[in-house]
């Protein structure tokens, strides 16, 4: 079958699949080579990387990097506190984003169009850092485990392609015939509705999960308490370590204290890759599994309006 | 262990005796502390907030918050009115200073320096600009800016590979034209004897140092490599670029460059190529912050390299060195005015301005965190230096001090000379004693043997920097930014022959007039006759 197929192409589509073939092959190697090249360098000697020498391969074979990792508490400490603030947060998310959705999806909700549209002008106008901060610290949320959870609880652009999901893939009729069944909003949401949106689940669980995962900004504002900072603050305290290092080199007149700068910015320079290793992995581990319906939700919720 | 023990003994003992007498605040009193700091470790857990709680009966707590987010912190900290009592390393600017204090932000330390810390006023007798920088223009005081009194750490910092001056047997080098033969040679034979003629770079790296040592021997009294501000004997301040002078300088690098005796990646070279080149022995004439540094190899390999400078030219007739004001221009402390320990803060800042307490600021106390040595080197003996501490659990004795003993540029309101390297090394007058000191402070010698000490040599200071109000400060800004990258922007494109020095002279100034040259120098001018009294 899917022999007589090709072989019913004519020349000019052969050659369009060979040159779509040659692209996608180079666009595959642009991607991939920077991931190898980061992962060749967090194995190799950071002289060898800083000098230029490492391409593709590693040079100069080392697990030092990993290995001051593991001795490294606060990393972990990070990592814990990044799988907390995802895995709740996202679970958060979805609880506050899909029935928000929801609702405003339904014709028969009152107001609906005034509510969108407080939803949208937060899309445009934000409080300010200053002001949201203070109106935090009023509240008592800094440096709590939660304020991380709260802020950044609905995201008003994924509130309106969940919207629009709702609203384009689940027919009235079914609406219609739940009703006459007998189920009530309750039970239509939860038994009818969210079967059905497995794909707009997946991919709001994936844009939510990846921004908690990245974000940094909130807690270096929010938090006080090193014991509760996310990875990516610790991750940036590494890269900024390596800048500085470098500024203070200049500086330092002692060569014993150059000597120990050069040293820390080695190790920085070293850790920087493995961390980067460590911290995308999971991430990069969950997306194949996710990917099945990235396609197919992002498409659908993508008809704005 | 044992260590840790004497130190605790060492603790017990100081409030028992002899340092009574010099308690701030008989009860212990609780200071809060943040800043900017790339250290993890908070105050309250160094050895110095120890020493400090045991002598003076003040607690300091509170940690820093490494670059960029030290400034979202600040920020929020003056939103919210809720500043610390004392902040170090603000990394702001002395406008925005006077700005914030003047709406009664920060303290004015005016009359508690002139009452409490005679330290502090005889600093700023010793140097006048201490007190015109920390003074805002509404007459308060409300920072103090951070001074160094090493003359080796205000140098510029210029090297030529000794090895390759020897092998062209050429000598060191006096005049530009000099220069010039000697980076030809380098050119043109194999200076590095490695046997390949033509791996030689004669002048390398896009520096301050490189480009700032050239503009020095066209008289320029600058460190900076564009926006070359100076002033006449008459204080008139005026634009460097706009001279004959300048015109002169590019004509020379040009020719460096036409002949091909600069990096071809002079104005775009990253900082880890430069480090490869000189690592490979491929570079002749640098600037780096040390030879054995950017080479990677231990403090000794600086025996291979001179320092050089100070060139002359016929517009420079005598060798001179431009080196940095002792007084930095950028605020290093403000305490907060609502504090409740005014008094006991400024006695406090005061101390570290004793001879002590400017080695204490960023290094400890003796005992505790280091012990003196004697320089074991003939007729410098009455000169001591200090060697820290490396305890169990650290890797080296700077890895102790930034991770135990202080806070690092915490409380160093002054780079101290005393107790350095520096300080016996600039008491230096021969060869032997050189000879002697080399291999422990490679750069730092041959910055004083080839620069400092060499007979002849003029130190002068660099134009100031200069402060402004804060109307003034904003004009500048805007002004200052679009006409400083023209500028370096045309002196790369005058160098690499993109423009024509004489065919585009008029149009380049044309250009500078129309973006606003004149009023900007009219504020630079206001400025310079405010600081210069």
């Amino acid at each position: 079958m899917q022999k007589k197929k090709a072989s019913r192409l004519s020349r000019g589509d052969r050659v369009f699949l060979f040159v779509n073939k040659i692209v996608l092959v180079i666009v595959f190697i642009m991607f991939l080579y920077p991931l190898l090249f980061v992962i060749s360098a967090s194995v190799s000697d950071p002289e060898m990387v800083n000098a230029g020498k490492v391409i593709l391969l590693p040079r100069g074979f080392t697990l030092d990097g990993y290995r001051r990792i593991l001795d490294f508490s606060d990393i972990w400490r990070g990592y814990l506190n990044t799988l907390y603030y995802t895995i709740v947060g996202t679970v958060l998310n979805l609880a506050f984003t899909i029935p928000c959705a929801y609702a405003i999806s339904r014709k028969e909700m009152a107001g609906r169009n005034i509510v969108m549209l407080i939803i949208m002008i937060t899309m445009y106008f934000s409080g300010g850092l200053i002001p949201i901060y203070l109106n935090l610290k009023s509240f008592g949320l800094l440096d709590t485990w939660y304020v991380l959870l709260i802020t950044g609880l609905v995201s008003a652009y994924n509130v309106v392609v969940s919207r629009t999901f709702f609203a384009s893939t689940i027919p009235l009729e079914l609406y219609d015939a739940a009703y006459i069944d007998g189920a009530g909003d309750w039970t239509t949401f939860i038994r009818i509705v969210l079967p059905l949106s497995k794909p707009i689940l997946a991919v709001m669980a994936l844009y939510y999960g990846v921004a908690r995962w990245n974000s940094y900004f909130d807690a270096m504002v929010y938090l006080r308490d090193r014991a509760k900072y996310p990875l990516q603050m610790y991750l940036r305290e590494v890269l900024i370590q390596t800048k500085m290092v470098a500024d203070s080199m200049t500086q330092s007149m002692d060569p014993e204290a150059v000597k120990e700068l050069n040293r820390q910015a080695n190790e920085a320079n070293l850790i920087k890759y493995c961390v980067i290793i460590v911290s995308t992995a999971p991430m990069m581990a969950i997306y194949p599994w996710l990917q099945r319906f990235f396609g197919k939700g992002v498409m659908i919720g993508s008809v704005k309006g | 262990m044992k260590r840790m023990f004497a130190l605790i003994l060492v603790l017990m003992m100081i409030p028992a005796c002899c340092f009574a007498s010099e308690r701030i605040s008989e009860e212990v009193i609780t200071v809060t502390v943040s800043g900017r700091s790339n250290q993890t470790i908070s105050w309250d857990e160094t050895n110095m907030a120890k020493v400090i709680e045991e002598r003076f009966g003040i607690r300091l707590v509170g940690n820093g918050y490494p670059d960029d987010t030290w400034k979202t912190q600040f920020t929020l900290m003056l939103a919210e009115e809720n500043l610390p009592d004392i902040i170090l390393n603000p990394q702001i600017s002395l406008a925005e200073v006077a700005s914030y204090g003047s709406q009664g932000y920060f303290l004015d330390l005016k009359d508690l320096v002139a009452e409490h810390a005679p330290n502090i006023t005889a600093t700023m007798e010793t140097y006048p600009r201490l007190r015109n920088y920390s003074t805002s223009p509404d007459g308060n005081m409300y920072t103090l800016t951070q001074i160094s009194v090493n003359v080796l750490a205000l140098a510029p910092r210029f090297w030529l590979n000794k090895n390759w001056v020897e092998n062209v047997g050429m000598e060191y080098p006096e005049t530009l034209d000099d220069v010039y033969e000697l980076l030809k040679a380098f050119k043109e034979q194999d200076a590095n004897g490695n046997g390949d003629a033509n791996d030689e770079i004669p002048l390398d790296a896009n520096h301050e140092y490189t480009i700032s040592t050239f503009l020095n021997a066209f008289g320029f009294n600058t460190r900076q490599v564009s926006y070359l501000l100076q002033a006449d004997e008459d204080g008139n301040v005026y634009l460097g670029e706009t001279t004959e002078a300048f015109k002169a300088y590019l004509t020379y690098m040009k020719q460096l460059w036409d002949e091909g005796l600069m990096c071809p990646e002079f104005f775009t070279e990253p900082g880890e190529q430069l480090n490869a080149q000189i690592a490979g022995d491929t570079v002749g004439l640098f600037g780096a912050s040390a030879p054995y540094v950017s080479a990677g190899q231990e403090i000794d390999y600086d025996a291979n390299f001179y320092w050089a400078g100070a060139f002359t030219s016929d517009y420079r007739e005598n060798a001179t060195i431009i080196k940095n004001s002792e007084v930095s221009g950028t605020p290093f402390v403000l305490v907060n005015a609502k504090t409740e320990h005014a008094e006991e803060i400024v006695k406090l800042l005061d101390f570290f301005y004793t001879e002590e307490g400017q080695v204490a600021g960023n290094n400890g106390f003796e005992g505790v965190d280091f012990d003196y040595q004697p320089v074991n080197v003939p007729g410098l003996e009455d000169k001591k230096t200090f060697t820290m501490y490396c305890p169990d659990g650290f890797a080296s004795g700077e890895a102790y001090r930034t991770g135990k003993a202080v806070i690092n540029n915490g409380f160093y309101f002054v780079k101290p000379l005393a107790g350095t390297p520096s300080d016996a090394i600039l008491a230096a007058t021969n060869d032997e004693q050189f000879e002697l000191l080399l291999p422990a402070n490679g750069w730092l010698v041959q910055l004083t043997r080839y620069g400092i000490n060499r007979e002849g040599v003029e130190i002068i200071d660099a134009f100031p920097s200069l402060i402004y109000e804060e109307d003034e400060a904003e004009e500048r800004t805007q002004l200052y930014n679009d006409i400083n990258s023209y500028l370096k922007n045309m002196q790369t494109q005058f160098i690499t022959g993109e423009a024509d020095i004489e065919g585009d002279w008029d149009a380049f100034i044309e250009t500078l007039n129309s973006m606003g040259l004149e009023k900007l120098l009219e504020i630079e001018q206001n400025a310079y006759t405010r600081l210069m009294g």
